[in-house]
């Protein structure tokens, strides 16, 4: 008993880190998006990426969340290209450490109010 | 009111890029991304009525309107419009009823122009095309491959979009029979009705949509001599709906005739009810 409390401890602990430190957010600023077919295309297009786990979208600012694990290295490049073909211009792209997304397997699409 | 005018006013009663909300009255500002296939199916009931010399004249055409459109590059998309119609005549005390596939079109169109900002859109495409000979001649086609051209322009926003079209189409000869050539204008406004504030948990907007439409339509000839009863000036105003959502739009208008100024004895449309569903793959 006196081992597993400490190593439980210690797995709960790396479970922690690893999900923090697996989980970055892609803040894409994409213009011409004007409706809510907008937002699925735009959507549709980062989810089928594989390691992305969460997309949001602030239609109105523009913005797109994207949350997503180590495996994906977005650049500028890549993403000009990819709103390009779905109709849309990206513009620039900000990445933080850590994710706001409380649900990560949930995509949600929130409009400013 | 010949049987490709009647057809035609049905058609083009159908933009590449992603710009949800489109006109409900013509096919060519459609928007469709690269890659991406876009369904639409329409179905619209014309009426044409008229009393000449006493005799009533009475023509109702029924039309089911496929358009598929797909995007070959973020810039260029192929569009090809097939109807299936129902034309059904009463004139007097004659009766004729003809179904079948009437003259399809395919188009292209290619985006000139853009100037995206946050929430906002415009761009220009011009776009040309064919209608071929696919319906039966003189019943639900003409028999002639003519050819039409344009521009489109679109202005879009999170709260409104606005679609404008001219078009002009070349008729072709065909068995000694000229149909007149056509231009027009047409221009579209789509208002966000709901809803009024956006939240988290918008997902379709619901459009109010108002559209015109202006014809010129130049006499057709037969066998070299001009038709006195074709030809003329049309414009229609279309009042409609249109519900968006993030993977289907169903829309509905009616085209309503506010200047039938035919030539002779040419039968002029009453009005027309559109109803069309709208998918995206």
């Amino acid at each position: 008993m006196l081992k597993i409390i400490p190593l439980s401890i210690v797995l709960a602990l790396m479970g922690s880190a690893a999900g923090f430190a697996a989980d970055t957010q892609y803040t894409l600023k994409v213009d011409g998006m004007t409706c809510p077919f907008c937002v699925a295309t735009s959507e549709k297009a980062l989810k089928k990426i594989d390691g992305v786990n969460a997309v949001s979208t602030d239609l109105e600012a523009g913005i797109i969340k994207v949350c997503a694990d180590e495996k994906v290295k977005f650049t500028d490049d890549q993403l000009k290209e990819m709103f390009l073909e779905r109709g849309f211009t990206y513009r620039s792209m900000t990445k933080t450490q850590t994710c706001a997304h409380a649900a990560p397997a949930k995509h949600e699409t929130k409009k400013a109010g | 009111m010949s049987v490709r005018i009647i057809i035609l006013f049905c058609l083009f009663i159908a933009p590449a890029g992603a710009v949800m909300a489109a006109p409900i009255t013509f096919n060519t500002a459609l928007p469709v991304s690269k890659g991406e296939v876009l369904l639409r199916q329409q179905f619209i009931v014309t009426k044409l009525s008229d009393r000449l010399n006493g005799t009533k004249r009475d023509v109702t055409a029924r039309a089911g309107v496929s358009v598929l459109g797909y995007g070959v590059t973020p810039k260029l998309a192929l569009f090809g419009v097939a109807p299936l119609v129902n034309i059904e005549r009463k004139i007097g005390t004659m009766n004729s009823n003809v179904t079948g596939l009437g003259d399809a079109s395919v188009f292209a169109r290619a985006e000139v122009f853009r100037s995206d900002t946050p929430g906002k859109t415009i761009r220009i495409a011009p776009f040309a095309g064919l209608t071929l000979p696919t319906g039966r001649k003189n019943k639900t086609g003409d028999g002639s491959t003519d050819g039409f051209a344009g521009l489109i322009f679109t202005a879009a926003s999170i709260d409104w979009n606005f679609d404008s079209q001219i078009k002009y189409v070349a008729n072709r000869r065909a068995n000694g029979f000229a149909r007149g050539d056509t231009a027009s204008m047409d221009a579209s406004l789509q208002y966000r009705l709901l809803p009024q504030t956006m939240s988290n948990t918008t997902n379709a907007f619901l459009y109010g949509v108002m559209e015109a439409n202006f014809t010129y339509l130049q006499r057709d000839r037969i066998g070299g001599a001009i038709n006195p009863n074709s030809g003329g000036v049309q414009a229609f105003v279309s009042p409609g709906l249109q519900y968006a959502t993030r993977r289907w739009i169903a829309e509905t208008a009616v085209k309503i005739p506010v200047l039938n100024d035919l030539h002779g004895t040419a039968l002029a449309p009453d009005y027309a009810l559109i109803t069309s569903l709208r998918f995206n793959f």
